[in-house]
This record gives structure tokens, C-alpha cells and sequence, in this order.
């Protein structure tokens, strides 16, 4: 297959590539029809992030078509739609039993080496280095994904892959930034830096918000403009988003 | 509510005697610091009082001798304070007597000018001498592994979210050990209490011997040795506990194993880097995707691709990049 490797800093390449096979009973892989280059991959393109060797498949963000499962795969199908979420999760460890998805005990194999530089490890991510497993990601035809019970989300035929491909990551990340906003209905809401995970953000405060019958100030204003945070800030749940609560 | 100890300190408190360290690595590295000390006490008095220092041992202070004194009085704070700052100063220890060696050079030069004092030359010499022979032992003892006992030892602990009965009985069947451990090739049940070990040892090769369950609590430790006279002398001990708020197990595991060829082998073992901490933390991962999940996940290796460009940017890299947290969208 072809796949979009990363060859060293600000050097990606299209390559021939093995295909992927099932290395656990819970795996499945994926044919992938449609993939997205998130902010994250400048991060590897412009070599911040330790841990990448030349010829890692890029991609976190993809959803395809079910073509092949391992034999402990329940909840899908060959010829299921799917839409795969980056994070990695194993659906059994104390995490992930309170839906923490994210923080994942087990589905990161090199889970020490991001102990090692951040004190503690979050769970395997596609295409993101190999302190975070390793694991090939989706800028490519095919990929294996661990734990195929869990994460994947079906996709019913009829829809387009363009209105669901950003469940992989983007769109939740957006989403999460108008739910901490904790947005009452009537709220001005302004989202600092018009990306696309501020976009998102700015139709998840829509979202987020009581419908417009129910409350009498009607649903809250949300806008987005270019531009950087007012108090630009590292330590914000987003680097280039920042959503806040701006009054009544 | 009754105190409860740190899970640490509490298993070493119910250790079984099969993984009872020595008190020998203990002993030297005590010794090693009262050797920083006396050297940064020392250093302290060459350098603010070098002149009376210098009649003391028998010599006239007089200004060279209390330069070349301070100078050697940097050189003891140096040392002291590479002692007392290193968790196994053996190199420092051995720049001790290095400084040990130079100091009673001085003092026998010393003995040749008329105006010195011989017996109190003499008498310094001999202190110098005794501080020398403990640096060496000092030195000896702790550059074998484990400051002294030559037992490479491994303790890690790990949260397992499921009971401790289901736990406990998957680890009690020691044949299921090799499965996560990865330097276990295999474990033979060949009794109630004995079993058979086949391990990978450094370097690929490997060895053999015969264990015993030596103690054995239901739902709460396994303690196993091998026989006298193995070809290597290992022991391991795992306790189980529930953990709080209903979070499974926590699965404490302490491994010991002084390898065969003494000396000898432990030296390269060190040399070559094997980290049984790091191995033991990696094989109880994996114990934990196990027990949890009922598959060890494999992340595969691409064939890797030639690194022709990797590198090609380095001059071009930047001052102060940042590790990103995964934040915005990762």
C-alpha cells in the first residue's frame, strides 16, 4: 500500500509501504477512505516531538471501511463504515471504565518512555511516535487498529465521509473547548483563533447551549476571529483555541 | 481510621525471608559519606587556615606551602562534595585516593626540608594512610553491584483492575509467568511446590535451575528461591492487595538474582546495561494488559526506510523548541 511516512524533519514522503496485518485477536483493518492532517502533525513535521523514526506512517485523524477482524472482534463486520478515533483504548482498565478514553492504561506498549519525559503516559495514539506505541497511522490505504471493540464509531451508509471524519479528533476537541466554557443560555461566547478547532469549537457553543424555545434569550452568540489569545497562553487546554465565557 | 504505611514501606514489613538484601551495600555506602564529609571538613580547614593546618602536620606555613594547601583544600571539597552528591560515588571514592596518594607525597618531600618536624610529618603521614585503605574498601565494596551484595535486585508495583483472587491464581500458576516476563523462556510446574526455569540471560545465553515455592499466602504473597546449588541464585516475591476505592489489585513484585561467574559477570552485566528495574516495569505492563484485557498489545516495527535526509535540518533547528503536550487536537 501507500502510505504518507515521516522522514525527518519538515520531510514527509509518500512510500510503498507492507500492508498491515492482525497481531492481536482484537485488531481490526481498516480501508481507508478518507483522512485529515491534524494541527498535531506540525509538531512531528517540524520535529518537536521526540521519539519519531524516519519511515513512521503519519495520521491520527481517518475512518474507512472494516476489511479484515481478528477472532475476539464483536462489534464489527467486514464492510462496516467506521470512523476511528485517535486515542487508543483497551475498554477495560480502571480508565476507561469511567470513559476516560484518553488516559488508557494499556494501549500504550512504550508506555515508559513518555513516564520518563512527562511523569505519565496517556494512551497509544496513531502515527504519533513511538513513546506513544508506535502504532502506523491513517495518512495511508489501510491500518490495523488495536482494540477494535472499543473505539471505532459505526457510520450508517447515506452519510458522507465529509460530515464525519472530524469525530476522529478534531471536532471532539473543539467540542471540549465550548464544554468547559459551561455556556448558559443568553452567553456571548468568543473563540479566540478562527482555525478549524476554533471553528469547531464556535458550532459546538451552538450545541452546547439550551435551544432557542426553551430559553428566552434565544440561543447564545457565538463568534470566531483570526487572530492570537488575548493572554496567549501554553498551558490552555488548546494552543491555538482559546474559548471563553464573556458575560451575559 | 488506623494510619496506614505507604504500600512500599508496608510489603518490606511482611517481606518474606526469601528477599532479604544484605546490610554489606548499606554499610558502604556509610562509610562513603563520612568519607565526603571528612573530606569537605578538611577542605574547609586547608582553605581558611592553611598555615596553622601546615604546623600541625610539622611544616613551616609559609606562603607557598599556604597556597599549594588551599589548593589542595579545593581539591578534598571537590571530591567530598562528589561523594556526598552521587548515590554510588566509586569514581569519586577512587579521586580520593588518587588525592591520598599526592598528599603523602607532599608530606615525605616535606620530610626532606630541614626546618620540618619529623615525628608530626610522620604521624599526619600514617593518618593519611588509614584514610586511604578506607576509600579503597569503600570503593571495592560498593562497585559491586547493589553497593556491595553482589545481587542485582528489582522491586516495581502495578494496579491491576481486577480482584485479587483473580490475580492471585493466575500468578500462582508460575507456568503462566513466561507470557509477560520476557526474559523467562519458561517455567515447568513440576510439583506442588517445585518448578523448572528456563530464563535468556545477558548476552542470549541461557541458564537454568530449579525453584521452590518457599512461601505461599492466599490472596496475598508468593514467595519462590532456587534450590542451593542452581547454577544461578535467584529469588522473587510478589504481594497482592486490593487497592482503595475498588481499583483491583496492586500487584507489588521484588525480583533478586546474583548471576553465575561472581564478579566477573555481575561487572558486565553492568556494563551492558541491563536494567532489571526497567525489564521488570515492562513485564508487569504487560501483566496488566493481560489480566485486564486478555491480549498483550504489539505495536510492529516498519521495516525502517534510509535515513538519507534525517538530519538534513539540523542547522536550521531552532533555539527553545517545546515539547507539545498533545494539546489542541492531537
Amino acid at each position: 500500500m501507500k502510505a504518507n511516512r515521516w522522514m525527518g524533519k519538515r520531510s514527509v514522503e509518500v512510500h510503498d509501504t507492507p500492508d498491515p496485518e492482525i497481531l492481536n485477536p482484537g485488531d481490526a483493518i481498516v480501508k481507508i477512505t478518507s483522512t485529515a492532517i491534524c494541527g498535531s502533525d506540525l509538531h512531528l513535521y517540524n520535529g518537536y516531538v521526540p521519539t519519531m523514526r524516519p519511515g513512521d506512517v503519519l495520521g491520527h485523524e481517518f475512518m474507512g471501511e472494516i476489511v479484515e477482524v481478528g477472532r475476539e472482534v464483536k462489534n464489527l463486520r467486514v464492510g462496516d463504515r467506521v470512523v476511528v478515533p485517535f486515542p487508543i483504548a483497551c475498554g477495560a482498565c480502571a480508565m476507561c471504565s469511567k470513559a476516560l478514553f484518553s488516559l488508557c492504561e494499556n494501549s500504550n506498549p512504550n508506555a515508559w518512555i513518555a513516564e520518563k519525559l512527562w511523569g505519565y503516559s496517556p494512551a497509544g495514539i496513531f502515527g504519533y511516535s513511538h513513546m506513544l506505541g508506535g502504532f502506523p497511522g491513517g495518512q495511508a490505504e489501510y491500518a490495523r487498529v488495536p482494540f477494535a471493540d472499543v473505539g471505532p464509531l459505526k457510520i450508517p451508509a447515506g452519510i458522507a465521509d465529509e460530515k464525519v471524519l472530524f469525530l476522529s479528533d478534531i471536532l471532539p476537541t473543539g467540542y471540549m473547548g465550548a464544554e468547559m466554557c459551561n455556556i448558559q443560555p443568553g452567553d456571548v461566547i468568543a473563540v479566540w483563533g478562527a482555525g478549524p478547532v476554533g471553528q469547531f469549537a464556535v458550532k459546538s457553543a451552538y450545541l452546547r447551549a439550551p435551544s432557542a424555545s426553551s430559553s428566552s434569550n434565544g440561543s447564545p452568540t457565538a463568534c470566531a476571529w483570526p487572530g492570537r489569545p488575548v493572554a496567549p497562553r501554553r498551558s490552555t487546554t488548546s494552543r491555538w483555541t482559546s474559548t471563553r465565557r464573556c458575560g451575559r | 481510621m488506623v494510619m496506614r504505611l505507604p504500600n512500599y514501606l508496608q510489603s518490606i514489613d511482611d517481606s518474606p525471608s526469601a528477599s532479604i538484601g544484605t546490610s554489606h551495600g548499606l554499610h558502604a555506602q556509610r562509610m562513603a559519606r563520612r568519607l565526603g564529609w571528612l573530606s569537605v571538613a578538611l577542605g574547609t580547614l586547608e582553605i581558611l587556615a592553611p598555615g596553622t593546618l601546615a604546623r600541625v602536620v610539622g611544616i613551616r606555613g609559609s606562603w607557598p606551602t599556604r597556597v599549594v594547601t588551599r589548593a589542595l583544600g579545593l581539591r578534598e571539597i571537590a571530591s567530598g562534595v562528589g561523594i556526598l552528591t552521587t548515590p554510588r560515588p566509586t569514581s569519586w571514592l577512587t579521586s580520593r585516593m588518587a588525592g591520598d596518594v599526592m598528599d603523602l607525597g607532599l608530606l615525605f618531600t616535606a620530610l626532606a626540608s630541614p626546618s620540618a618536624r619529623r615525628l608530626r610529618l610522620l604521624a599526619a603521614a600514617a593518618a593519611v594512610v588509614g584514610v586511604a585503605v578506607l576509600d579503597a574498601r569503600s570503593a571495592q565494596r560498593l562497585s559491586a553491584p547493589n553497593g556491595g551484595a553482589r545481587a542485582v535486585r528489582a522491586r516495581r508495583s502495578i494496579t491491576v483492575n481486577r480482584p485479587v483472587e483473580d490475580v492471585y491464581r493466575f500468578w500462582r500458576d508460575l507456568s503462566n509467568l513466561p507470557t509477560f516476563m520476557e526474559k523467562i523462556e519458561s517455567v515447568r510446574v513440576t510439583g506442588h511446590r517445585r518448578s523448572h526455569w528456563i530464563a535468556t540471560g545477558p548476552l542470549g545465553l541461557p541458564f537454568e535451575w530449579e525453584a521452590d515455592v518457599v512461601e505461599e499466602r492466599e490472596n496475598e504473597v508468593i514467595a519462590w528461591r532456587s534450590l542451593p546449588g542452581s547454577e544461578i541464585d535467584t529469588a522473587g516475591a510478589v504481594w497482592f492487595r486490593p487497592a482503595p476505592g475498588g481499583r483491583g489489585t496492586v500487584v507489588t513484585v521484588e525480583l533478586e538474582y546474583t548471576p553465575p561467574g561472581r564478579e566477573l559477570t555481575a561487572q558486565l552485566v553492568k556494563l551492558i546495561g541491563q536494567a532489571p528495574e526497567q525489564q521488570l516495569r515492562q513485564d508487569l505492563q504487560r501483566f496488566k494488559q493481560l489480566m485486564e484485557t486478555g491480549q498483550i498489545i504489539i505495536a510492529p516495527d516498519l521495516p525502517p526506510i534510509p535515513a538519507r535526509r534525517f538530519g538534513r535540518d539540523r542547522r536550521r533547528r531552532r533555539a527553545g523548541a517545546v515539547v507539545p503536550m498533545l494539546a489542541g487536537g492531537a
